[in-house]
Formats: structure tokens, C-alpha cells, sequence
């Protein structure tokens, strides 16, 4: 059987710089895996590559047996995939409840025309749309901010808005980039139960992440980047005990 | 640069006012702009129209409605070139143009302050920490378009006349040309001032002076859609 | 939001009784002409104010709208209901397809200039073709709107005509905003806070909402210059110059870009203005002829967007936050 998604020999050049070099990896489906690797070597390029923002300049992705290369992004994500960003591109100029319902949007079926004719199905789509957000609201503990502006919250509220919104798409794979960012041990523990819960609900999950007490704690399967190359891939312990990988992070863990 | 003359100043010294005053425009512009400079691209752009505003309506209180020109330079009988008619005018405009371009090369290609405004346009946080300061180089960059505009206008005027009404369509094929020869290179924005003037000629001419603004921004809408920074432009660099 | 909601219907009230009162013509047919450009300026306000993309480009598609009817009603008798309702917005919205699909792709600066650029072209045509358009010498005799057998031929007929499309589009533009296709919008307003990332990474395509709302705000141009044309009965080019587009734009910021009522505020904001100039200038400077008032625009626009960028619709709040004495945490 095939892989959920496939990382197949991808390389990705910038002018003379090569970031990702021939990367290969597997994830399955049900799995939470988290990459990490010293800063520049490739981990967010990794993201920006699956979602569509980069186009590989070598290699082939597949995600359930399709090819991702030349998709562009919206259609990636209508498939299936969701990703948060490093520096959380919150929607500032809208509040935290709307936020979360544009994340809605694929979701929904309202266009113009429907809207402006007031057909009764829209109102009812907005209001199922309401309740899955106050639901998101809830798994976050968001609901004293619901109706703030996102610009005016602090930063570990904003980091979860940011993954209620990308939680919102009903992904099968999520992709979170550094959640643990920022974050105090007492949130990266709460970030840690949610999402153990997201898992149960039978979300896929890959992490990029620097904060070891997340990685090793949540993941079943850890791969290693450096210098655009994967350096090393197996499970917490056999990561920890990797004698290439204590090298290259000497003194980082 | 015509009041004067009319006025009987000299020549030299009308040169300079003519000159002056609009390079002093230029700096109330970036006194204007100063403040805000931080802000969005629509607040700027529509900030510059409103200079505009200012600009034309005080032209027509100055100047009325009335055209205005004065002599060329160069009396004389037009050069005979190839079959065509060229005014002595004319060639001055060229040699004109072409020393511009080439000291404009040079400034920004081999002088300290002109790399340093290059840099400020490539990448304005990386130049601010190597000590380039930006906002004196915005200020230098609006003394430098000011006087490319006042030296256009002063040489163009014993051809085409003055008005207070040809800013605006002076100012938007300008933009363009800069546009299509790509903003971040000068021997690029020349080029795509020689193509527009061509373009425009060669209309005028061959199909009717009316649609000469159609095709130009045809040519515009065609030329970005293929290559977005211009002809020959370099792509801002972005985050990594 | 109760407040708004008072405040709003009494405005409404006000509209209604006002022509009871005011009979002249002067007033009632200034009224008019506030809410056609009001019409205009919420079109791009959905554009501009909503979704972020700068179009001075308006003026193209109000004179679409205008030439429509007129061609329409006066070449080949087409019924004017028909063609000021449904035709004229159309006209100009599929103009804003064809034209929508290369322009939207640039941001900022680049988009300003083309869509500058289209509003010139557009003026060249109006001028240009000569056999259909007239010229400059333009359009005359063009019939009044008629509704069955009624023809409304009077100041108070069209002042209730436009105020109440207004409304309507009000109303209608509020649901827009309010909705999947509003937030769509909104996110990808990437001076305000929108991301057009961030976007995409939810499954949106930025370029079709772009292009949803620039369509839209054509139409809404469209209309307006339909019922401009069939109050005036008769259109040439020069109320669809590119400085009609401007000022648009001006009406907007005037009155705040971040909200549909800035449209409204605005127009009568600017209106205001406009009489403001006529009356001082010639106290000021009594040599000057009419274009002098120019500057007068400059000094708004720039004073507008220094001091009270939010528009007059954010004064109450913006002097509110400036008078007031608790510290704030931003």
C-alpha cells in the first residue's frame, strides 16, 4: 500500500543554493512525525514545498498517490492539507471567531450570487459554520478573546488561533512549523495534549520543531535535516542515541 | 523657464530657475512623504497625487491657461538623416538624453552613494545595518527625479510647448515606460522611454493619434504579464 | 450595535420626508448626484476598502454604464427599466472580466497604473468612436428611466430613485461583507492585515475573489452611470475622465476607507467641500477661473491621509482615543 505522503528525492535550488537536497521520506497515515535540524536546513523549505508555495526543483511528491509538484496551493489544501506558518500570518485585520471562519471557507458552498439573493441554505450553512468555530474556540480555550482583534492578543493565544484556523479546514494531514515557538513550558504542555487529541481525531500530523520536550514526548517518528540533506530517521530513542545527529547538535539539545 | 525668458532674464539664469524651482518641489514632496513613508503603498501613491493637485493648480495660477513656449536652442535648418527630417533641437535632446544616461550609469554603478541607494532598494533593512541611511537617500532620489524632470521639460518645451495640463499624461507614460523597462535599472527605464516614444511615433502615425494610448498600455498590460519586473529589471530579493 | 441601528433608521426617516420640505431644484438634484457617486464609491469600497486592490479605474466603468443606456434607449429603443437596471451594470461588469483577468495579477503600485491606465484608454474611446459614442459632442435626448407607464421626469422622482438603489446596494453590500465570500475578501487585503498566503494555505484563490469584487464594483459603477444618464439625458466624455476616478478614490478615504457608509459620508463630505472652494476661492483669489480648485483637492487628500487616515467615519473614535485619559494597552 502506498504511502500517505510520499517525499520523493526532492531537491530544491535557489540561485546557487541548494536547500533541500534530495530528501526522501514517508509518513503514514494516523502518524505524528516531527523533522527538525539546526536552523537553514531546509525544515520550513520542506513545508513551503508539500503546500505548494515552492515548486520542487527535483523530485516528486505524493500525497494518497498524487502527484503535488505543480499544484497550485489552494488546490493542495482542498485536498486535504493544512499548515500553519512560522510567523502565524494571522488575518490581523480580522477578529479570532473569523479567523477561524475563513479557515471554514472550503467548507462552505456560498458564492456572490447566492448571497445576494438571500437563498435560505446560506443562512444555514453560516450558522453550522458559527458552531464548528465556537467549537474550535473550545478545544483552545479561546473563548474569552473570540471577539477580539488578533493584533491585540498575546503571543501564545495568537499561536493557537493559528492552529484552530488551520484545524478549521478539517485537514487529514496538518502541518505545524515551530508551534512550540515562543511558548512557555506550561503552554507547550497544553499544545502537547491538543494535539494528542487532534491525532485521536484521526489527523495526521508533521511537526517542524525546536523545542526537544515537544519532539521527543509526541512523536513516533523523528527525521533529522542538515544542510538541505536527511541526515538521520528513526524513532525518538534510536534519534537520541544517533551518533551523526549528537554531532551536528552538539550542545543544541 | 519661459516666464523668465519672457522676462528678459539671461539665458543661464533662467536655466537655473528653471531648474531649481522644480528640484525644490521635489524636496517639499519628500517632506511630505517623510512622515509617512512607512505607510501603505496606496497612502503613498495617493499622497503623490495630491502633490499633483497642489502642483497643477498652482501652475494655472501662475501661468493661466495660456501655452507657452520660447525658442530652441539651436537655430538652424533641420539635419537631413537618412531621408528624415531631423531638428537641431532634436539632436541636442539626443546628445542631452545620452549624457544623462551615461552619468546616471555611472552614479549608480560606481559611486559610494549610488550603490548605496541601490541597496536600499534591494534590501532597506540589510542596508540600514551596514549604516546606509535610507531616508537621505530617498530625499537624494527626489532631488534626482525632479531634475531629470525639469531638464526634460526644458528641453522639450521648443518642441511641444508648455501647459499646465501636461503633467499628468507626461507622468503616467513616464511611469510606464519606467514600468516596462523595469524600475530597478536605468539603462532599463531609458529603454522603455525610447520604446514608448517609439511606440507612440509610429501610431501616431500609422494608425491614428487617438489610439496611440491604447496601444501603450496594451503594450504595458503585455510586457508585465510576461515578465513582472520589466524588461530588464532584477527581482526584488524576499525572505529566504 | 443598537446605537448604529437608530441612528440608521432615522437616517432612513429623514431620507424619506426630506423632499416635504425642500422642494428646490438646486438641493434635490445635488442630493442625486451625492448618491449616484455614492453608488460609484461603495463599488469601490468592495474593492479597495474590502478586498485591497487599488483601481483607479472607476470612471471607465461609470461611463460604460452611462453610454450604455444611452446607446441603447436612443439607437435602438431598447426598454430603459431593462437597460438601467440589468443592462448598464452588465456592460460594465463584463467589461471588468475581460480587463479583470490581466490586471489582477499585479499588486500595489503596478496595479494603480494599470488600472489608470484602462480608465485613459477607455476615456480615449469615448472619445474616439466617434459613431457610436458622438465624441465630445456625445449623446442628447436620452429618455428618462420609465417604470410600466410611469416616466419619472422629476427631481423628487429620481431623488427617491437613487437614494433608495443606495440603500439597496447598502444593504446588499453589508450581506457581501458579512459573509463566506466577504471574509474570503478580507483575508486577502495585505496592507490591512490580510495575507494572500495564508489565504491560499485555507483552500482560497485570491484571484478569484479578486476578481469577483472587481466585476462587482463595475457593476455597481455601471449602474450609477446608468441612472446618471438617465437623469441628465445626455452624456459626452467628460464626466468619465481619469480624474473622475480620483476623486472616487478621495470619497472613500474621505469619508473612511474601512467601512461601507464612508461611500455616503464621503460623497456628501466631499459635496460639502466642493462648495466650500467655490464660495472662498474667488473671496481668496479673484482672478482664478474654475480648475483652480485643484489645490484644494491636493490640500484634502494630503490632510486626509496625514491627520485622520481613517476617514471622517473614524473621527468620533480617533478623537475619542486622542482626548481620552486611560492608557491603553496599544
Amino acid at each position: 500500500m502506498e504511502p500517505f505522503l510520499k517525499i520523493d528525492s526532492v531537491s530544491k535550488d535557489f540561485g546557487g543554493l541548494r536547500a533541500v537536497d534530495r530528501v526522501s521520506f514517508d509518513i503514514e497515515r494516523g502518524s505524528i512525525t516531527s523533522i527538525i535540524g539546526p536552523n537553514g536546513a531546509g525544515k520550513t523549505t520542506i513545508f513551503n514545498l508539500i503546500t505548494g508555495l515552492l515548486r520542487p526543483s527535483e523530485g516528486n511528491i505524493y500525497f494518497k498517490n498524487q502527484k503535488l509538484n505543480r499544484l497550485p496551493t489552494y488546490r493542495i489544501v482542498s485536498m486535504g492539507i493544512s499548515r500553519t506558518f512560522q510567523n502565524l500570518r494571522l488575518f490581523t485585520n480580522l477578529k479570532v471567531v473569523e479567523n477561524i471562519l475563513v479557515g471554514r471557507h472550503l467548507q462552505g458552498r456560498a458564492n456572490l450570487l447566492s448571497i445576494i439573493l438571500r437563498v435560505p441554505w446560506v443562512k444555514i450553512e453560516e450558522r453550522q459554520n458559527f458552531e464548528e468555530a465556537i467549537k474550535l474556540i473550545n478545544l483552545f480555550t479561546l473563548e474569552g478573546v473570540a471577539f477580539s482583534l488578533t493584533s491585540s492578543l498575546p503571543f501564545g493565544y495568537q499561536k493557537r488561533v493559528a492552529i484552530a484556523r488551520a484545524l478549521a479546514t478539517k485537514p487529514e494531514l496538518l502541518l505545524l512549523d515551530e508551534p512550540a515557538g515562543g511558548l512557555t513550558s506550561q503552554e507547550i504542555e497544553e499544545i502537547k495534549q491538543v494535539l494528542i487529541r487532534v491525532r485521536e481525531s484521526g489527523v495526521t500530523i508533521i511537526l517542524v520543531e525546536h523545542r526537544m520536550e515537544l519532539v521527543m514526548d509526541v512523536s513516533e517518528k523523528i527525521i533529522v535535516l542538515h544542510h538541505g540533506r536527511k541526515l538521520a530517521e528513526g524513532t525518538p530513542k534510536q534519534i537520541q542515541e544517533d551518533q551523526r545527529v549528537i554531532d551536528v547538535y552538539l550542545g543544541q539539545i | 523657464m519661459a516666464t523668465s525668458l519672457e522676462a528678459g532674464l539671461p539665458l543661464w539664469l533662467s536655466l537655473f530657475l528653471g531648474v531649481i524651482i522644480p528640484v525644490f518641489a521635489g524636496v517639499i514632496t519628500y517632506g511630505v512623504i517623510h512622515p509617512v513613508r512607512n505607510a501603505s503603498i496606496m497612502t503613498l501613491i495617493l499622497i503623490t497625487f495630491g502633490i499633483a493637485f497642489i502642483i497643477r493648480g498652482s501652475a494655472l495660477l501662475a501661468w493661466g491657461t495660456d501655452v507657452r513656449r520660447y525658442a530652441p536652442f539651436l537655430e538652424g535648418e533641420p539635419i537631413i538623416f537618412f531621408n528624415i527630417l531631423v531638428p537641431q533641437q532634436g539632436l541636442l535632446i539626443l546628445g542631452v538624453t545620452m549624457l544623462t544616461l551615461i552619468s546616471l550609469f555611472f552614479f549608480f554603478q560606481r559611486t559610494l552613494s549610488g550603490k548605496a541607494m541601490r541597496a536600499c532598494a534591494i534590501d532597506r533593512l540589510g542596508a540600514q545595518i551596514v549604516g546606509i541611511k535610507p531616508e537621505y537617500k530617498n530625499l537624494i532620489s527626489f532631488i534626482i527625479a525632479s531634475l531629470l524632470g525639469s531638464i526634460e521639460g526644458i528641453f522639450m518645451t521648443p518642441i511641444t510647448m508648455a501647459s499646465y495640463d501636461i503633467g499628468l499624461t507626461i507622468g503616467i507614460k513616464a511611469f510606464i515606460a519606467a514600468l516596462i523597462g523595469g524600475l530597478t535599472n536605468p539603462v532599463g527605464v531609458m529603454l522603455g522611454g525610447f520604446l514608448i516614444g517609439i511606440l507612440e511615433a509610429l501610431s501616431s502615425g500609422l494608425i491614428s493619434s487617438l489610439y496611440k494610448t491604447a496601444i501603450v498600455v496594451a503594450i504595458f498590460l503585455i510586457v508585465l504579464s510576461f515578465r513582472r519586473t520589466g524588461l530588464l529589471g532584477e527581482a526584488e530579493t524576499g525572505k529566504v | 450595535m443598537k446605537k448604529t441601528q437608530v441612528l440608521i433608521t432615522i437616517f432612513i426617516l429623514i431620507l424619506i420626508i426630506f423632499p416635504v420640505f425642500v422642494t428646490s431644484h438646486y438641493f434635490l438634484s445635488t442630493l442625486v448626484f451625492i448618491a449616484i457617486n455614492s453608488i460609484a464609491a461603495l463599488g469601490l469600497f468592495l474593492l479597495t476598502g474590502l478586498a485591497g486592490q487599488i483601481s483607479l479605474g472607476q470612471s471607465a466603468f461609470f461611463g460604460i454604464g452611462a453610454y450604455v443606456y444611452a446607446i441603447l434607449t436612443t439607437k435602438f429603443n431598447f426598454p430603459s427599466l431593462l437597460t438601467l437596471l440589468l443592462l448598464s451594470p452588465l456592460g460594465a461588469g463584463i467589461m471588468a472580466a475581460i480587463t479583470g483577468i490581466p490586471v489582477l495579477r499585479f499588486h500595489g503600485h503596478i496595479l494603480a497604473v494599470a488600472t489608470l491606465g484602462l480608465a485613459l484608454v477607455m476615456y480615449t474611446i469615448f472619445v474616439g468612436m466617434v459613431s457610436v459614442t458622438g465624441g465630445h459632442a456625445g449623446i442628447s435626448s436620452i429618455p428618462h428611466l420609465s417604470i410600466g407607464k410611469v416616466e419619472l421626469n422629476t427631481d423628487v422622482h429620481y431623488y427617491y430613485l437613487s437614494w433608495g438603489l443606495i440603500l439597496l446596494l447598502l444593504l446588499i453590500s453589508q450581506n457581501i461583507i458579512r459573509s463566506r465570500v466577504g471574509r474570503a475578501a478580507q483575508s486577502i487585503h495585505h496592507i490591512l492585515g490580510g495575507s494572500e498566503e495564508a489565504a491560499m494555505m485555507l483552500g482560497i484563490n485570491p484571484m478569484i475573489y479578486k476578481l469577483q469584487m472587481y466585476i462587482l464594483s463595475a457593476m455597481y459603477a455601471g449602474l450609477a452611470g446608468g441612472v446618471y444618464a438617465s437623469y441628465v439625458t445626455f452624456v459626452n466624455p467628460s464626466p468619465f475622465n481619469v480624474l473622475v476616478s480620483l476623486m472616487i478614490l478621495v470619497i472613500i478615504i474621505v469619508g473612511g476607507i474601512g467601512s461601507m457608509w464612508g461611500a455616503v459620508i464621503g460623497s456628501v463630505a466631499v459635496f460639502l467641500f466642493r462648495e466650500l472652494m467655490r464660495f472662498a476661492i474667488p473671496i481668496a483669489f479673484p482672478t482664478v477661473g474654475g480648475e483652480f480648485e485643484i489645490i484644494g483637492w491636493g490640500i484634502l487628500l494630503i490632510g486626509m491621509l496625514l491627520l485622520a487616515p481613517g476617514g471622517l467615519i473614524q473621527l468620533p473614535q480617533h478623537l475619542y482615543q486622542k482626548l481620552s485619559r486611560k492608557s491603553r494597552y496599544k
